[in-house]
């Protein structure tokens, strides 16, 4: 689906979380965002769910503005939160399942199994999801999203706390979501993973689109050294750590363990 | 059609998570039980059998014990973003109240069901009316209840110290409720019938019409964000 | 940057200096130029200070909820303001309604408190109010706390009659000063009383609306405040 946002803003007690943003992603591409904490990627994402209200602009599917498509638009869209919307009590099957029935899927059961195959946690299917490792939650928060062949991805950090050999099936996996035609939206605070993944980046500081690129004209490090020269002036000790290397595997689960605008639904 | 679909999701999910936790049956239903104990210790002795007591014991017991689950309702629901996740599903958002509301009755039904007997056995009465008009009159209070109360509870679950305050916000709109229920108890007991009270009957059907279709304005609000 | 306004404005002075007489003299014709009540004497005269603040108590109370829809719709903080205002003078009017209720109910009655139907709903309706100023309390965030209290105001607002109902049915005994005979309002007082129940009624309307009209004004001076605070610690941080 084309997504398309039209001077979107968002602002709550006289903070603005959105300032105007306009971008467009077309079916099949892939759009990075990155940005320091607090920078507005995750209030933007769920704006983009329909979460939370605009206070101005619009967000579009193929055209239509989202107001305008009703209930049947959530069952094209697919998301991954800080959050994980899985419920700790319930096995990883009874979560999948709740989800498959809840989207009204034909077939929940074959779905959920095949799903659970290849997110491997065949092992762990019965198990609750609260015993589960960091990694395979992940996986299984994943899964969820991904269960009802959605075409729209929004993916807050898809690559918090997924070792190499999983994060290249993830990579593999929205490839093929992409070649279905799918629009992919990722979110990362460590971008380097993400990167290769994407057709454009954009950089958010403060709610506004500070940069909108073409990926494929950028290399990494001028990228790198482009993103840091944007945050510099802004939270210069925020910039460093994202891009300092040795903070890779802290980063992630550092901007997992901070509370989304306002902490919470 | 996917409403319906997605309202026995929820419902479903909500009775698999009872069953592993045991929050809003097994906790309140104890605790019915252990506020029968207090009232008997709290009232003199010899005044267990008359009239009125069993039914004053009977529902301050199945309001305060209730509170206890309903406020969870959707406390639960806000962890883990979980909220967000019923929010996506491709139905009208009036369908997530509809289906925590019809699962609260459930629970709230099913407490009612187990420690029900207990009060009529420790007070020495009988029914006093048949079977089918005690559902009627138990499932009028429980569905005005649990309607009422899965409101509140979504709006408890979004502020500081939601569950305590929870109790608080919600006796007040429950005064209608509290006096059909305690009414229309005495009269099954006294008469055998509702006639004698049938305006707490229409009361009842109202605060219902009331508590189940005012979400259908509203809810979208209360759950925004 | 500007200093938050404190100053009334001239709508506000004008409120006030029609409200303050107005209130001393409905007070003196309450307590000195109605005639006594035949049978209760001069403790009737109450009255009106009862009913001129269950009068107002309600009337805030509509305007609660007024705010509120219109906050849940167009999400403009100063409904909101509106809203809390409302609210606060809502239960400062309930508050003085039970008090001469029950002063009332002492002198006619015998007993401090009755369950009377108008009583029981006045107090059922500072429960809630009450309950309404919690929710504001324990909400963070402006947004949130204008839509929970505005959800709550609202809902509270639509169960009152039913409480209203259901207080009535299950006790009633208030004097029932207005009666409807044949389809004309006639009423079981003597003309002067009349008179001074709707000079009370006027007055403390007036004061209602002095007060309201201050109370949105600090309202949003506050807010300001509030707002230039968290400007300053944005600034000092970065």
């Amino acid at each position: 689906m084309r997504i398309e946002l039209r001077s979107a803003t968002r602002r709550v007690d006289g903070r603005r979380l959105l300032d105007a943003i306009t971008l467009a992603i077309d079916p099949g591409q892939a759009l990075l965002i990155c940005g320091p904490n607090g920078a507005g990627k995750s209030t933007l994402l769920k704006a983009l769910a329909g979460l939370v209200p605009l206070t101005g602009g619009e967000v579009l599917y193929d055209g239509k503005p989202a107001s305008k498509w009703g209930p049947a638009l959530r069952r094209r869209i697919g998301a991954l939160f800080h959050e994980s919307l899985l419920y700790d009590e319930l096995s990883v099957v009874d979560n999948l399942l709740f989800a498959a029935r809840l989207f009204g899927l034909p077939q929940p059961q074959g779905r959920v199994r095949a799903m659970i195959d290849a997110a491997g946690l065949r092992l762990v299917a019965r198990e609750p999801a609260g015993r589960l490792s960091r990694g395979m939650k992940q996986r299984l928060a994943l899964a969820r999203a991904l269960l009802h062949d959605p075409d729209v991805l929004l993916l807050d950090e898809p690559f918090a706390g997924l070792d190499a050999r999983w994060a290249a099936w993830l990579a593999d996996r929205l490839a093929a979501e992409r070649r279905r035609g799918a629009s992919v939206v990722v979110v990362a605070h460590e971008w380097r993973l993400a990167w290769p993944l994407a057709d454009r980046a954009a950089v958010l500081v403060r709610g506004r689109l500070e940069r909108l690129l073409d990926a494929a004209a950028w290399d990494v490090d001028r990228f790198g050294a482009e993103y840091r020269q944007l945050l510099m002036p802004a939270g210069s000790v925020e910039a460093g750590a994202a891009l300092s290397h040795a903070e890779v595997a802290g980063a992630a689960s550092m901007g997992a363990a901070l509370p989304g605008e306002g902490g919470g639904p | 059609m996917s409403v319906l679909r997605a309202v026995a999701a929820i419902i479903w999910k909500d009775l698999r998570l009872e069953w592993r936790t045991g929050e809003a049956i097994l906790t309140p239903a104890l605790l019915a039980l252990l506020l029968l104990l207090v009232i008997v210790f709290a009232l003199p002795p010899g005044v267990a059998r008359q009239e009125g007591v069993l039914t004053a014991s009977l529902w301050t017991a199945l309001f305060f014990a209730g509170t206890v689950g309903l406020a969870r309702t959707f406390a639960r629901e806000r962890a883990e973003g979980r909220l967000w996740g019923l929010l996506l599903a491709p139905v009208d958002r009036s369908a997530v109240f509809l289906a925590k509301g019809l699962a609260a009755f459930l629970f709230l039904a099913v407490v009612a069901l187990v420690t029900m007997p207990a009060f009529f056995g420790v007070f020495g009465q009988s029914l006093g009316a048949p079977l089918w008009r005690w559902g009627v009159v138990v499932g009028l209070v429980l569905l005005a209840y649990a309607a009422a109360g899965t409101l509140l509870s979504a709006v408890a679950a979004q502020l500081r110290a939601g569950e305590v305050l929870y109790p608080v916000l919600l006796f007040p709109l429950l005064v209608p409720v509290i006096l059909a229920a305690v009414h229309l108890t005495d009269a099954l007991l006294t008469t055998g019938g509702w006639e004698r009270e049938g305006v707490w009957m229409h009361m009842l059907i109202l605060y219902n019409i009331l508590f189940w279709g005012v979400p259908y304005l509203i809810f979208e609000y209360v759950v925004e964000v | 940057m500007t200093l938050p306004m404190t100053r009334p404005s001239r709508a506000q002075t004008l409120l006030l200096s029609l409200a303050a007489p107005a209130v001393v003299f409905a007070l003196y014709m309450a307590l000195i130029w109605a005639p006594d009540e035949r049978t209760l004497g001069t403790v009737q005269r109450i009255f009106y200070i009862h009913v001129g603040s269950a009068w107002n108590a309600y009337l805030s109370f509509l305007i609660v909820f007024l705010a509120s829809v219109g906050y849940l719709l167009r999400r403009q903080a100063s409904l909101d303001a509106v809203a809390v205002s409302a609210a606060e003078i809502g239960i400062l009017f309930t508050t003085l309604t039970l008090a001469s209720g029950s002063f009332w109910a002492r002198a006619v009655w015998n007993v401090w408190w009755t369950w009377d139907p108008r009583l029981t709903t006045t107090l059922i309706m500072w429960f809630m109010y009450v309950a309404y100023l919690l929710v504001r309390a324990a909400a963070e965030g402006e947004e949130r706390r204008g839509r929970l209290a505005g959800v709550f105001g609202v809902i509270a607002f639509a169960t009152v009659p039913l409480v209203h109902f259901s207080a009535t049915w299950w006790r009633g005994m208030h004097p029932n000063i207005i009666q409807t005979q044949g389809g004309t309002i006639r009423m079981n007082m003597d003309p002067d009383m009349i008179v001074t129940m709707v000079v009370a009624v006027v007055a403390t309307t007036l004061l209602n609306a002095a007060l309201l009209s201050h109370r949105v004004s600090l309202e949003h001076v506050s807010r300001r405040v509030a707002a230039l605070r968290e400007r300053v610690r944005l600034e000092v941080e970065s």
